[in-house]
Order: C-alpha cells, then sequence, then structure tokens
C-alpha cells in the first residue's frame, strides 16, 4: 500500500510540476523594456566582496569569531548578487533566443554568441550559489567566484553587440540598463 | 468484447487529434525536427484502427495479446520521443549540446533501479497475475521512468534556465500529462483490481485524450515572434562597421 501512495505522490508530483510551469513561462522581454526583467548589478562591489585580498584583511584583523560574523554577512550579500546575476542571465539566454531566429545571419550569430555566454554564465553563477551556500556554513574556507564576475562582463558585452545590431536606439539603453 | 458510448467516444477521439497533430507537423515543418516523434503519432493511429478490427472481428484472447504487443512498442516509441526531446532542447547551445545524452542515460539509469524497486515492493494486485500482472508490472514501470525522465527535463531547464520553445514545450507537456495520469491510474487500478476495470480504462483514455489535446493545441498555436526582430532598422554597412568597433573597443 505504501508504495501504491508514493507512486500515485509522485505522479501527482510530477503533474504539479508540469502544470506549474506551463502556468509560469515567461515571455521575451523586449529590448526597449529591458529593465522590467534585468536587475542592475554593481559589479564594482561585487568584484570588492569576492576580492581575496580584502577577505585576507578581515581575516588579520578580526578576532575569528567576528571574522566568521562579518564573513557570513559579506557571503549573503555576495550570494544576492550572483542571484542578480543568474537571473539576468536567464533572461538574457531568453533575448539570444529569440533573436537567433533572426533572418539576418549577422544578428542570428550575435544572438547564438549570446544565448551561449548567458547559459555560461548561469551554470557559473548557479555553481557559485552552490559554493557560497558550502562557505555560509563554513565561513572560513576559500572558494573562489570570480569567474561569474568575468563571465557578466564579457555577457552584457555581449547584449549590447546584439541591442546595436537589431536596434541601435536601444544600445545606449540596454548598456545603462545592464 | 462489448463497449460503452464514452469508450467509443474516447477511441475516435485520440486518433481524430492524433491526426490533426500530423498534420500541423507536417505544415510547419516540425517534422523534420521531431521525426521520432511524428513516427510515435502515425503508429498510435495505426495501432487504434488496427485494434478496433481486432475488437471486432477476433476473440477476446486475440485482442488481449495484440493490445499487450502494441504496448510495448509504443512505451519503447514513448522513451525515444523523450530522448529525441532531450536531444533537440540541448543540442542549440553550445556549452551544453553534448549534455543531452549522457544526462538521459544517467536518469534513465535511475529511474530504472527505482522503478525496478516499485515492481519488487509493489507486486500487481492479487486479482492480476501471471501475464497481466507482468504487463501491468512493466507499463507502471515505463511509465515511472518516462515521468521521471521528464521531470529531470524540466528541473535541468529551470536550472540552466533554458528557455522553452513553444511547440517542444507541447509536446513535453503532453506527454507528461499522460504519463503521470496514467501511472497514478496503473498504481491505482494494481491495487483495486479487475472491478474497476471499466474505470481505469476510461481513465486512462481521458488522459491519452488530453495529452493528445495538448499536442494539438501547442503545434496549431503560432510559436511567439520576438519583437526585438521586428525593430530591425536598415542601417549602413558603415554605420554596423561602427557600431561593432564600439563593442569590442569597450
Amino acid at each position: 500500500m505504501t508504495t501504491t501512495i508514493l507512486l500515485i505522490g509522485f505522479a501527482v508530483v510530477v503533474l504539479l510540476l508540469l502544470m506549474r510551469t506551463a502556468l509560469r513561462r515567461k515571455p521575451v522581454p523586449d529590448l526597449g523594456a529591458l529593465d522590467a526583467y534585468i536587475e542592475a548589478v554593481d559589479l564594482r562591489a561585487f568584484r570588492n566582496l569576492i576580492d581575496p585580498a580584502e577577505e585576507d584583511y578581515l581575516r588579520e584583523q578580526l578576532p575569528p569569531g567576528k571574522f566568521r560574523v562579518i564573513q557570513r554577512k559579506r557571503l549573503r550579500a555576495t550570494l544576492e548578487y550572483v542571484r542578480c546575476v543568474a537571473g539576468n542571465a536567464a533572461v538574457l539566454l531568453r533575448v539570444g533566443e529569440a533573436a537567433r531566429r533572426d533572418p539576418n545571419q549577422e544578428v542570428a550569430s550575435a544572438a547564438r554568441a549570446l544565448a551561449n555566454n548567458a547559459l555560461r554564465l548561469r551554470v557559473n553563477a548557479m555553481l557559485a550559489m552552490a559554493t557560497l551556500y558550502g562557505r555560509l556554513v563554513l565561513p572560513g574556507a576559500r572558494i573562489s567566484v570570480g569567474q561569474v564576475t568575468d563571465a557578466y562582463e564579457n555577457l552584457t558585452q555581449g547584449l549590447v553587440r546584439l541591442a546595436r545590431l537589431q536596434n541601435p536606439v536601444y544600445a545606449s539603453r540596454v548598456a545603462a540598463v545592464i | 468484447m462489448p463497449l460503452s458510448a464514452t469508450d467509443y467516444l474516447l477511441w475516435v477521439t485520440g486518433p481524430i487529434l492524433l491526426m490533426l497533430t500530423c498534420w500541423a507537423l507536417l505544415k510547419h515543418r516540425f517534422v523534420y525536427e521531431l521525426p521520432v516523434f511524428f513516427g510515435y503519432a502515425g503508429y498510435h493511429i495505426l495501432r487504434t484502427a488496427a485494434l478496433f478490427g481486432v475488437n471486432h472481428r477476433m476473440s477476446y484472447n486475440n485482442y488481449f495479446y495484440a493490445f499487450w504487443a502494441a504496448q510495448v512498442i509504443s512505451l519503447g516509441l514513448g522513451f525515444c520521443v523523450i530522448y529525441e526531446i532531450y536531444g533537440r532542447v540541448f543540442q542549440k547551445y553550445d556549452a551544453i549540446q553534448r549534455l543531452g545524452g549522457p544526462l538521459f542515460a544517467c536518469a534513465a539509469v535511475v529511474l530504472l533501479v527505482v522503478a525496478v524497486l516499485a515492481a519488487h515492493f509493489a507486486p500487481p494486485g492479487a486479482d492480476s497475475t501471471g501475464a497481466v500482472g507482468s504487463m501491468f508490472l512493466l507499463e507502471r514501470s515505463a511509465r515511472v521512468m518516462q515521468c521521471g525522465l521528464l521531470a529531470f527535463l524540466f528541473v535541468l531547464s529551470f536550472f540552466f534556465g533554458l528557455p522553452w520553445q513553444n511547440r517542444m514545450f507541447g509536446i513535453a507537456l503532453g506527454f507528461g500529462v499522460y504519463a503521470s495520469i496514467d501511472l497514478a491510474a496503473t498504481a491505482l487500478y494494481s491495487k483495486i483490481g479487475v472491478s474497476a476495470t471499466s474505470a481505469y480504462s476510461q481513465v486512462q483514455g481521458i488522459a491519452y485524450a488530453c495529452g493528445v489535446l495538448i499536442w494539438t493545441c501547442y503545434l496549431f498555436a503560432p510559436e511567439p515572434v520576438p519583437e526585438p526582430a521586428d525593430l530591425m532598422f536598415q542601417v549602413s554597412l558603415q554605420e554596423w562597421n561602427q557600431a561593432l568597433l564600439d563593442v569590442w573597443k569597450r
């Protein structure tokens, strides 16, 4: 009887997952209204948060207990940044995916590059999030998430290029938003 | 075997919707992208017609063996369709295009173990023994794997943030709805036994019709055209070059 209930429960969970995905599918963002979908990321502040020199300085200056408390706060802030980056990557992936069907080969090629970069960034960001959650448990451990900032910078350049190719009017606006 | 009006209705609904599905696949040239799914749909149209003939002209024994033979082929083709969807979802992206096959294989192995364990701990009901019991176990185990594979695909696309092509999403959704309802119905039927045969077969028919209806709706709905592509300007070559130079200078 238990296995029957488990099987029915599994089927219901799968059905609910499918329904939820179907009802909450996100639209393709319009480049002109990208600011409604993108959360601005202050890369400078983000880099500062993950700077190993900054961490070393705090480690040397603060007693271990105090350092762990401060480090946890910094990690939570870093997590927020990475979460924003992951969300932005998903939005840009949709932008790139939609534009790759463009009849203009140059636009389609720029869109393909944007989609691939966005996907790499998304994967890096998700792995970085897992790492950061691990560090929240062990705030003393040294783990780098620097790849995310570099990949994010590459990605924003890719989006500006696509925006220029598709609609130059939006290019500066897109650059400002991201 | 005597059939009720509901049985006849369900029997006819599936193939009609499947014919529309096939027509939509051909109309949108989607058949080149999903040839296995097209084959699956075609097979089910022929299967229904053949089983209908066997049911009306031959003995129940003949129908029984014909039905289960056709069902085994259908379950096998179902796995091929899910594999095809995995391939299509991942192949567009250079970074993960080779992941589709290995991820499908890993998930299939894990789910096979789960299905075997489920079969071991929950054998078919007391009413279902011998060949019937084995076939129910097979169907239930296959549905466990199909549901798991589709759920895993949806979780992966959430993890990667992959946007689904509207029609591809519809096919995965329809398949998932059918497989999950069928799994629940089969699990429950195994427990209740032959007294629920009529209700079980009708629930199966309704689940199948729902799945096919989802395919038909998604395949006939126009693929949303992204607005940015419509905003394309006719710019001169010089402007293009300048724009590209500006990007590289950043």
